[in-house]
């Protein structure tokens, strides 16, 4: 067979155009940024209003703890070293989020919200942002609540790039990237879901869940394994709680005006 | 080097390629970098989790688009053979239509449909290249004398091609929708009851030559290989990405050995027929 060398240096030419095209990583990246915000972003900020429901008409709550009973499943550390700058932001081993059971015995990252007696009314979205950061290469924080149409600000707060993967069904899903620290990025959801997960592909350990409701009555345990559903109209509610590894469990409670009726769930591993 | 030397190492490159692929679907990496063509709006993005996996696929990716393109360009000025021109020149198209599937996987969030015909068409894609290698090699002029028994490979061989083509699209259904994992088992054993069946004829087949008999031997513990592999991972829920895309890169190599015998068992059937 004749040998034809002239289409191999075709081919080697065609390899450094193409390697000679690329543009510097840096202009791309700032190209890219979608709102500015060169500084970078404090937790304090980020956090702020994230799972809390601004206040509206009514004056009953629902309060409870969200228990944990059963054997404690044992903490799962995180390997960062994908990315040497999210192990740089770590002096301890950071353990996974789905199931972080509080020293006195309950669990949090439980989202605990209104599942019926709202029906007939409605409730105007927020103006105010509710904010996703993404700081150490966690999302903080880890499970919140937005309402439908209410602006989701999506902020990385990290020295590497995240892509934010949001896989809503009922709302067009988004896969946005975020190269610069402090970029931030407007979303909404515009139909309920409970729950949202959003994911990035780059560091696969990071998860957060959002709960999109038409209505502002939720919360999420925290630390102490409480939650507050404040200013509720007087009437008859069903209460569900949602956990990513222990699935839901649904309570119905009476609230009259100017009373605190009392929920407990309990959880089992 | 030579035409036939080019396209063995497109094909080789192609692998490479498959491999890169499998392993994004294996480790979720396939939305770490949102944007297409470039990534991060560079060619050269940090090489941080996710992204080692999807910007090296998209790489090798465009170093194959080259080499299938001069492959087409080259065969097209040098082979006398409309067919062949026809083969390379659309070998190239199919590259160019996998590239913008990629690329809507991409901007459109992994949709499942798009998501798997660029599954399927990866791995038909490598299988049209080693036919042009097939093609172009001195070999191809003494594939002739392969006796009575080409006209049963070549039958087998279509069968066993069908019957890896359904398999190949039920395993990138699971792949991308987690979903019909019991239709990709049942269906494993028609498409290794085919294989083997292709790897018998070859075997018993008097005429033919010995590198012929020694890769059916090949392809019957490859097939035996592929097999076992995919009950690991079936039984394991996929957790190791290397065995995935392991077990997909063999699923590629053995339609592109069926088809490459396929083709030459038709050939010699064909000679047989004019001498």
């Amino acid at each position: 067979m004749r040998r034809e060398p002239q289409y191999t240096w075709m081919f080697l030419a065609g390899v450094l155009v193409a390697i000679g095209c690329g543009s510097r990583p840096q202009d791309a990246a700032a190209t890219s940024q979608e709102q500015g915000g060169a500084k970078p972003v404090r937790l304090a900020q980020a956090t702020e209003g994230s799972g809390v429901a601004p206040a509206p008409a009514g004056s009953g709550t629902i309060r409870g703890t969200v228990k944990f009973s059963g054997a404690q499943p044992a903490a799962t550390h995180i390997k960062m070293d994908a990315d040497p700058q999210c192990q740089l932001q770590h002096k301890e081993p950071v353990s996974k989020q789905d199931v972080v059971v509080n020293p006195n015995g309950t669990l949090q990252h439980v989202f605990v919200y209104v599942k019926s007696g709202l029906e007939g009314q409605t409730f105007a979205p927020p103006a105010d942002a509710v904010v996703l950061n993404q700081h150490g290469c966690m999302y903080q924080p880890h499970v919140m609540g937005i309402q439908v149409g209410q602006p989701l600000e999506i902020v990385n707060g990290d020295a590497t790039l995240h892509n934010v993967n949001c896989k809503p069904a009922n709302s067009k899903p988004f896969n946005i990237a975020q190269p610069v620290q402090g970029m931030k990025s407007k979303k909404q959801f515009t139909a309920q879901e409970i729950m949202v997960k959003c994911a990035c592909n780059v560091h696969p350990w990071m998860a957060a869940y959002v709960g999109v409701l038409p209505h502002p009555y939720f919360s999420v345990s925290g630390e102490d394994g409480g939650f507050s559903l404040n200013r509720l109209p007087a009437g008859d509610y069903t209460v569900e709680a949602w956990h990513e590894r222990f699935g839901t469990q649904t309570k119905t409670a009476h609230v009259g005006d100017g009373e605190t009726a009392s929920v407990d769930f309990d959880f089992s591993g | 080097m030579t035409r036939h030397q080019f396209a063995k190492l497109t094909v080789a490159m192609t692998l490479i390629l498959l491999a890169a692929g499998g392993l994004v679907t294996s480790t979720d990496s396939g939305l770490s970098v949102p944007d297409w063509p470039l990534s991060y709006g560079t060619m050269f993005p940090p090489m941080v989790g996710g992204i080692r996996y999807e910007h090296t696929h998209r790489l090798i990716a465009a170093l194959v688009g080259l080499m299938v393109g001069t492959l087409a360009v080259w065969t097209w000025r040098a082979d006398a053979r409309r067919w062949v021109r026809w083969l390379a020149g659309g070998a190239f198209a199919a590259v160019l239509t996998q590239a913008v599937l990629g690329g809507l996987t991409v901007l459109w969030v992994l949709p499942a449909p798009i998501s798997i015909a660029h599954a399927c068409l990866g791995q038909l894609i490598l299988s049209g290249l080693a036919c042009v290698a097939l093609v172009t090699s001195p070999a191809w002029a003494r594939v002739g004398g392969w006796g009575a028994g080409a006209p049963l490979i070549r039958r087998r061989g279509l069968q066993a091609m069908a019957a890896l083509f359904i398999q190949l699209v039920l395993g990138a259904v699971i792949r991308h929708t987690g979903r019909f994992v019991w239709a990709h088992a049942a269906w494993a054993v028609v498409a290794i009851v085919s294989l083997l069946r292709l790897a018998a004829s070859l075997r018993h087949a008097p005429e033919l030559p010995a590198r012929w008999r020694i890769r059916a031997s090949f392809l019957a513990w490859l097939v035996v290989a592929q097999g076992a592999i995919g009950v690991v991972v079936w039984r394991t829920g996929a957790q190791w990405a290397w065995l995935s895309a392991g077990h997909v890169l063999i699923g590629a190599v053995l339609l592109a050995a069926v088809c490459v015998t396929a083709v030459a068992a038709h050939h010699a059937t064909h000679q047989a027929q004019i001498s």
